[in-house]
C-alpha cells in the first residue's frame, strides 16, 4: 500500500475536501506539480483548474479557483478562492 | 356595543402585527445561525491563511496593495448597511457614525454602500456616493470577491489613499458597535518568512495570490460579520416588538371584559328596573 498524506482543500465558503490520499495533482502557473507523501516543504501557486487526488485507485477531481498550495510535513493544505467537487 | 367590536377589532389587528413580528423574528434567529456557521467556516480560511502568509514573508515584493499610497488625499468609507430596516437603531447608528468619522477627517471622502438599506436616508449625509453594491442576506466569498475586486482597483488605480470597512461590529447577540477597519493599504507584518521552504514558482507570485487571498478574506468577514449582527438587531427588535404586542393584546382583553361586564350590568339593572316597574304598577 502506497504511503498516505492528509489533504485539506478549504475555501472562504468552507472545508471542499479532507481526507487522507496517496497522490495528489495541483495545477499551477507553470504546468501541474504532483505531490506523494514524503514531499519536502513547499508552497506553491495555484492557477484556476483542475485539482487530482487519488486514493486506493480511486481519482477524485476537484474544481479550483485563484489560490496557495502548502505542502508541510504530513499534510497539504490548499486555499482557493472557490473550490467544488467534481462527480 | 359599537365599543366592544371596536376592541374586538383591535385585539384582531394587533394578533396579526404579533403573528408578522413573530415570525420575522424566527426568520432572523435562522438566518442568524446560517451567518454564525458561515462566520466560524471563515475562521478556518483566515487562520491557514495567515499560517500560510507567516511563511512566505510579507516584507519586500512589489505588491501594490502593500506598497505605501500614491498620495491623492482621498480617503474611501465602504459602509455596509442592512438590507432591510426593522432592526432596532442598526443601520441608524452607522449612518451616524460614518458622520462623525467624515468630520473627523481631514482629507476628502467619499463612500461605497453596501446594503440596500437607506436608498434616500444615505444621500442626505453630505458624502458623495461613489458605487452602490448588493449584498444577499448571507453574503458568499463569490460576492466579497466581487466588492473586493472594485476596492483594489480603487486603490491601485490612485482613486483612493485609504479604504476604511465601516460596520457594525457584532459584540454579542444583544449588543453590535458601529466600528472600523483599515482594509487597504495592508500593513506588512514582522517576519521575514521561513527558508527552508520551496517556493514555487517564486515569492513574488505567492505573495500576490496570497495577499488576494487575504484581501477577499477580509471583506467576507466584514460583510458576514455585519450580516450576523444585522440578523442579531432585528431578532432582538422583533422580540421586543412581539412583547409588546403581547401585553397590549392583555390590555385590550382586560378592556374588553370591562366593557363588556359593563353591557351586561347595564342590560340586567335594565330588566330588572323594567320588571320593578311593571310589578309595581300592579
Amino acid at each position: 500500500m502506497a504511503k498516505e498524506f492528509r489533504l485539506s482543500v478549504v475555501t472562504g465558503d468552507g472545508t471542499v475536501f479532507d481526507d487522507s490520499v496517496d497522490y495528489l495533482n495541483i495545477p499551477t502557473p507553470f504546468g501541474s506539480v504532483g505531490v506523494l507523501a514524503g514531499h519536502a516543504s513547499m508552497l506553491c501557486a495555484v492557477e484556476p483548474g483542475v485539482l487530482r487526488c487519488t486514493r486506493n485507485g480511486e481519482t477524485l477531481r476537484i474544481r479550483v479557483g485563484k489560490g496557495v498550495a502548502n505542502v508541510e510535513g504530513r499534510e497539504t493544505t490548499v486555499l482557493v478562492a472557490e473550490g467544488e467537487t467534481l462527480e | 356595543m359599537a365599543n366592544l367590536r371596536a376592541i374586538r377589532s383591535r385585539i384582531k389587528s394587533v394578533q396579526n402585527t404579533q403573528q408578522i413580528t413573530k415570525s420575522m423574528k424566527m426568520v432572523a434567529a435562522a438566518k442568524l445561525r446560517r451567518t454564525q456557521s458561515a462566520f466560524g467556516t471563515l475562521r478556518l480560511f483566515a487562520q491557514k491563511s495567515e499560517e500560510i502568509l507567516k511563511r512566505v514573508g510579507t516584507d519586500g515584493g512589489d505588491n501594490p496593495c502593500l506598497a505605501a499610497p500614491k498620495a491623492n488625499n482621498r480617503v474611501c468609507y465602504v459602509l455596509i448597511v442592512g438590507n432591510r430596516g426593522l432592526c432596532g437603531t442598526y443601520n441608524a447608528a452607522l449612518l451616524r457614525y460614518v458622520q462623525e468619522l467624515r468630520r473627523e477627517e481631514t482629507r476628502d471622502a467619499f463612500l461605497v454602500t453596501v446594503g440596500r438599506w437607506g436608498r434616500d436616508m444615505i444621500p442626505t449625509a453630505g458624502i458623495p456616493i461613489r458605487k452602490s453594491f448588493e449584498i444577499s442576506d448571507t453574503p458568499s466569498a463569490q460576492e466579497a470577491q466581487t466588492l473586493c475586486a472594485y476596492l483594489r482597483e480603487l486603490y491601485t488605480a490612485g482613486e483612493a489613499d485609504e479604504i476604511v470597512l465601516v460596520f457594525q461590529q457584532f459584540r454579542s447577540v444583544l449588543a453590535q458597535t458601529p466600528g472600523k477597519k483599515t482594509l487597504l493599504p495592508l500593513t506588512p507584518a514582522e517576519g521575514g518568512g521561513d527558508a527552508d521552504v520551496i517556493f514555487e514558482p517564486d515569492r513574488d507570485v505567492l505573495l500576490n495570490t496570497l495577499v488576494d487571498l487575504y484581501l477577499d478574506n477580509s471583506v467576507h468577514a466584514a460583510l458576514l460579520e455585519a450580516r450576523t449582527g444585522e440578523h442579531a438587531a432585528r431578532m432582538t427588535a422583533m422580540t421586543a416588538a412581539s412583547d409588546n404586542t403581547e401585553e397590549l393584546i392583555g390590555d385590550l382583553t382586560l378592556a374588553l371584559n370591562h366593557a363588556r361586564q359593563a353591557a351586561i350590568t347595564t342590560e340586567i339593572s335594565e330588566i330588572v328596573g323594567g320588571a320593578s316597574a311593571l310589578s309595581g304598577g300592579h
